[in-house]
């Protein structure tokens, strides 16, 4: 008879002879039946822990516990050890399997219909058993717009100026920046022409008469009220337009040139703005150039967008009514 | 008032190099790589023959004030710059809501479903597979609108794709291939690593050829 507990070299076993063996009913060999089961039952267990191990195509481990697994069993004698054995092979082979897929080539082929529904999952949607309802969440795809952008080695942020910018994207919008640009740069031009005492027949679009006899009656019309100089940058400055105040600017000069109203630095220094009252003066009403009695200035006034916000501050203008307003109001 | 001198007066150049790094930050917007000639057309103007020594500052300028580098890709007539962000992804990087994500993760499918498939599909199949995400070739998408147009033109216009018409076909077809831009902005491997995530699988060496394909690219950039 044959001794069930001695070892077997050899990796293969013959069925005949466990089928021969004699089950022996003594304390011992229950004993080491029951020790059987346990070290199967360890088996088993630590194949199910580390079978993410097991699987990698590089890894010896499964042959190495199914070898295991074979010693045991030559000494299997009963269904209980048996039943294990059973439960361990089906776990192999399943591992075996998953194995078997990672090693062969392409066999984890890629197949765009399941890549894409597993988006639609990543997404947080459901597709309908019919596949032909595909409900994606309206954050569906910010959230994987999110957790693609890890996978960018490169995301640029890009410059949005508040006010515009003026650098043109498509040339239509540079045409439009330019000639808004070119006007205003004409307006300062022309502001220096008539100071000069020059002909001006250009300018006749820029400064209809009918505008510069508004801004003066506006003068005229405070002056009568309250016979004070009026506060050059007060008068032309509109809080609301920079371009308005450009051609408020631009028609007092006209005033100037023709002798209705006169500019001059109050005792604080501060440029003020009065009417020249024709009457009572002996200015008389002559063409231009003829004043030679009155001191004749040549002043260049500019004013850049960042003083023209300076004035508005300083003078506490922003949100009360222009002195002149503009046009169209 | 201007001046028809072509000296390289180092005021002058200085401030077209911050007209130039303007200029590129606000074209990002579109994310169009742009050409020299729209550079010269709008800044250099006049000094476009100092086009080499003001981009050179140029660069300088982006990658030390904004960590943004000048890239030219391309060549020959289809010559362009794009910015590249030198830095790494930080975590509060990926906490920023770039407002742009929809369309980013539009894109990212779609480069990857080229890149496993092959790095090229075909217009058909390419189509067929967007259906499973509720988009039609030829149907208003609630979030992108025109998808047609976004990808076929859009994408094509920021070099993030590159569609090319088969020879001999009749019907005409066409393959949908990445564009230069993509190569740059991420990688074979990166999305490889997405893919993998996706699937919960345990390597990305599970993809045999498409990771072959991955590191070839890798040997190459490096």
């Amino acid at each position: 008879m044959e001794d069930p507990t001695s070892e077997d070299e050899g990796m293969s076993y013959d069925d005949a002879s466990v089928l021969s063996v004699a089950v022996e009913d003594s304390p011992r060999a229950r004993a080491r039946q029951l020790q059987l089961r346990q070290n199967y039952r360890k088996l088993i267990d630590e194949t199910q822990l580390n079978k993410e191990e097991l699987v990698k195509p590089d890894s010896n481990g499964l042959m190495e516990n199914i070898a295991k697994a074979h010693q045991l069993f030559k000494e299997v004698n009963e269904t209980r050890g048996a039943a294990l054995d059973s439960k361990f092979m089906t776990l192999a082979v399943t591992l075996g399997a998953q194995k078997t897929n990672l090693l062969q080539t392409d066999l984890v082929a890629f197949q765009p219909d399941e890549f894409i529904a597993k988006l639609v999952t990543c997404m947080g949607g459901t597709v309908s058993e019919e596949k032909d309802e595909i409900d994606i969440p309206e954050n569906g795809w910010n959230v994987l717009g999110q957790k693609t952008a890890t996978y960018f080695t490169s995301l640029t942020p890009a410059l949005h100026p508040l006010l515009g910018a003026f650098e043109a994207i498509e040339s239509g919008k540079t045409n439009r920046q330019a000639t808004q640009r070119n006007k205003e740069k004409e307006t300062a031009a022309k502001v220096q022409l008539p100071k000069e005492l020059t002909n001006y027949k250009d300018d006749k679009k820029e400064a209809t008469p009918e505008e510069i006899e508004r801004v003066l009656h506006i003068i005229n019309t405070f002056y009568k009220d309250d016979p004070s100089p009026i506060d050059y940058f007060e008068l032309v400055v509109n809080p609301e337009s920079y371009g308005h105040t450009i051609e408020n600017i631009f028609h007092l000069a006209f005033l100037v040139k023709d002798g209705l109203v006169k500019i001059f630095l109050n005792e604080n220094g501060l440029p003020v703005v009065e009417p020249v009252n024709i009457r009572s003066d002996d200015i008389s009403p002559r063409k231009k150039g003829k004043k030679a009695k009155k001191a004749n200035n040549q002043v260049i006034v500019s004013l850049s967008m960042d003083e023209w916000y300076s004035i508005i501050d300083a003078y506490q203008l922003k949100g009360k009514q222009p002195y002149i307003p503009s046009p169209g109001n | 008032m201007s001046s028809s001198q072509r000296n390289f007066d180092k005021a002058e150049i200085d401030r077209k190099v911050n007209d130039v790094v303007h200029l590129m930050l606000i074209w990002e917007q579109r994310k169009i790589p742009i050409k020299r000639a729209d550079i010269n057309k709008h800044v250099l103007k006049e000094y476009r023959h100092a086009f080499n020594d003001v981009m050179k500052i140029t660069d300088k300028k982006l990658q030390k004030v904004f960590g943004l580098k000048l890239l030219e890709i391309g060549e020959g007539g289809k010559r362009a710059y794009i910015l590249v962000n030198m830095l790494e992804h930080s975590e509060t990087q990926q906490m920023m809501n770039w407002n742009d994500n929809p369309k980013r993760g539009l894109l990212f499918t779609v480069l990857s479903l080229i890149f496993m498939s092959g790095n090229s599909m075909t217009d058909g199949t390419f189509w067929n597979a967007l259906k499973g995400l509720g988009i039609e070739k030829d149907k208003p998408h609630p979030e992108f609108g025109d998808v047609k147009k976004l990808i076929t033109q859009e994408f094509v216009r920021q070099w993030y794709l590159e569609i090319v018409k088969l020879p001999n076909c009749d019907p005409p077809q066409y393959e949908y291939k990445w564009g230069l831009r993509a190569y740059h902005e991420t990688s074979k491997m990166k999305i490889l690593e997405f893919v993998t995530s996706l699937y919960d699988k345990s390597s990305v060496m599970v993809w045999k050829s498409q990771y072959q394909d991955a590191l070839e690219e890798q040997r190459k950039t490096i």
